[in-house]
């Protein structure tokens, strides 16, 4: 699905902070990850234990909408937009 | 404490709109449902759901148990709010919704239409109805009420024991396989954090334990201090810095006895502020989350979070504006209607204007474009 480079960060900045950001609000923070896909937009595809999703969404999106509020500050300084997407 | 109130296609969607005028989690808030939504034919809304909510006051209620229980078993974060109204007795829900039909009929009477003063007093008086309602006669009534309290407690402090050292091992064991941004934020991580690792861990053995022993017996001895949730919060938004790669200071100032505020101070850090205030309002969102991860239960008093002096500013932006169309319009006499605004600013407005002679100030409008009115004396 992804051709992402992991010497070729398109989004380092997103990227940490995405990780970070996941990872401070699972239970399960092994189960994280977070992958590139470059395509006409960068994507950041997290997946989380299924058992997290919920956590990761909130209640009517709250949670993930905040997230993607900081995730795309961060990616700012990486001078790119990114989309991202929750996948479990 | 102000009151919002909040109207949606549901209860629910009404509860939602009222958390994000308060700018806070849904169990710092206390909610009073004024009018149930009414289906027309054929799924038409023939009359929208209207809840009223405020932050709750700091004195804790008997709600602990069931939260904890919730969690333990798994189920998804977007249960909790449901504990508000309906969740006293999951089983039966006849008499919950009878309780917040009483909370909700005094409330409405005391808040005819738009009347905000006369609205504001009295719910306060609903909302201990209808807690008096909900909680008490349930216990006494249902004997599995205080099954419910004793059966929990040992799941739930191994559910609150679990949460408490995921986060912290989890996070160092798996940075290691990750690319070279992860292992960026852990170096970064790791440099500023010895000392938070170490407090850090001292937090959670403290809280571990204090949900030890407090299980069961008086809730405020379970109760989150300020103290506790600043640290909390300031490590968050140090790794959150780290992430991000921003250099801040991270430090906590009390505001007055309920208030507390973890502030981030340093150049460049505009891009956590955001057009509007609105990436800060995710970076305070998420850090409330991160809280009710770690400390789950109730929290004592309320942590607000700044950036950059941002809110002061925004608070001083405001005053000036405020007192600068008091002054026009004073001098042509002629009301003025201010742009929409979230509850906290229109407070800063009548607050600022009730200082000042010659005009007087109302709100009108419906949230979320409720809107602040300045009208010359006679």
């Amino acid at each position: 699905m992804s051709d992402g480079d992991p010497n070729a960060l398109a989004a380092p900045t997103a990227e940490a902070v995405l990780d970070y950001l996941v990872r401070s609000i699972v239970d399960d923070p092994d189960a994280v990850s977070v992958e590139v896909e470059d395509g006409r937009r960068t994507t950041l595809n997290v997946r989380v234990a299924p058992g997290d999703m919920g956590r990761v969404i909130g209640r009517s999106g709250r949670v993930a909408s905040a997230i993607r509020v900081v995730t795309r500050a961060a990616a700012a300084r990486d001078d790119v937009e990114v989309d991202i997407e929750f996948l479990d | 404490m102000e009151w919002v109130e909040t109207t949606g296609k549901s209860v629910d969607d009404a509860k939602d709109a009222a958390l994000d005028e308060l700018g806070i989690a849904e169990d710092e808030a206390e909610f009073e449902i004024v009018e149930e939504a009414k289906q027309g034919l054929f799924g038409m809304l023939r009359r929208e759901a209207r809840v009223r909510a405020r932050v709750r006051p700091t004195q804790p209620r008997p709600k602990v148990e069931r939260r904890r229980t919730k969690k333990a078993s798994g189920s998804k974060g977007g249960g909790s709010k449901g504990s508000e109204t309906k969740s006293s007795k999951p089983s039966e829900k006849k008499p919950a919704k009878s309780a917040v039909a009483a909370g909700g009929a005094s409330a409405g009477k005391g808040s005819g239409k738009g009347s905000t003063s006369k609205g504001r007093s009295k719910p306060a008086k609903g909302a201990d109805t209808a807690s008096a309602n909900g909680d008490e006669p349930e216990s006494t009534e249902s004997p599995t009420g205080t099954d419910q309290g004793a059966s929990s407690s040992p799941t739930a402090t191994d559910g609150g024991g679990e949460s408490h050292s995921a986060p912290g091992d989890a996070s160092d064991g798996g940075d290691a396989d990750r690319g070279p941004a992860g292992a960026r934020a852990v170096d970064a991580r790791r440099r500023s954090g010895r000392q938070r690792e170490r407090s850090r861990s001292k937090a959670s053995a403290d809280t571990t334990s204090s949900s030890d022993t407090t299980q069961g017996a008086t809730m405020s001895e379970s109760t989150a201090s300020l103290e506790e949730q600043a640290e909390i919060t300031e490590e968050f938004l140090q790794g959150l810095l780290d992430a991000f790669g921003l250099d801040g200071e991270v430090s906590t100032v009390s505001v007055d006895d309920e208030t507390s505020e973890v502030r981030i101070e340093g150049d460049e850090l505009g891009l956590l502020i955001g057009q509007k205030g609105r990436t800060l309002q995710a970076v305070g969102d998420l850090s409330r989350t991160v809280l009710q991860r770690r400390l789950p239960g109730r929290h004592e008093g309320r942590l607000r979070v700044d950036v950059a002096g941002y809110r002061e500013r925004r608070r001083e932006a405001l005053q000036r504006f405020a007192q600068d169309v008091a002054e026009q319009v004073r001098s042509s006499g002629t009301r003025r209607v201010l742009e929409p605004m979230n509850p906290a600013d229109r407070k800063v407005v009548h607050d600022v204007l009730n200082e000042v002679d010659g005009v007087t100030t109302t709100s009108e409008g419906e949230e979320p474009r409720r809107r602040v009115v300045v009208l010359p004396d006679d």
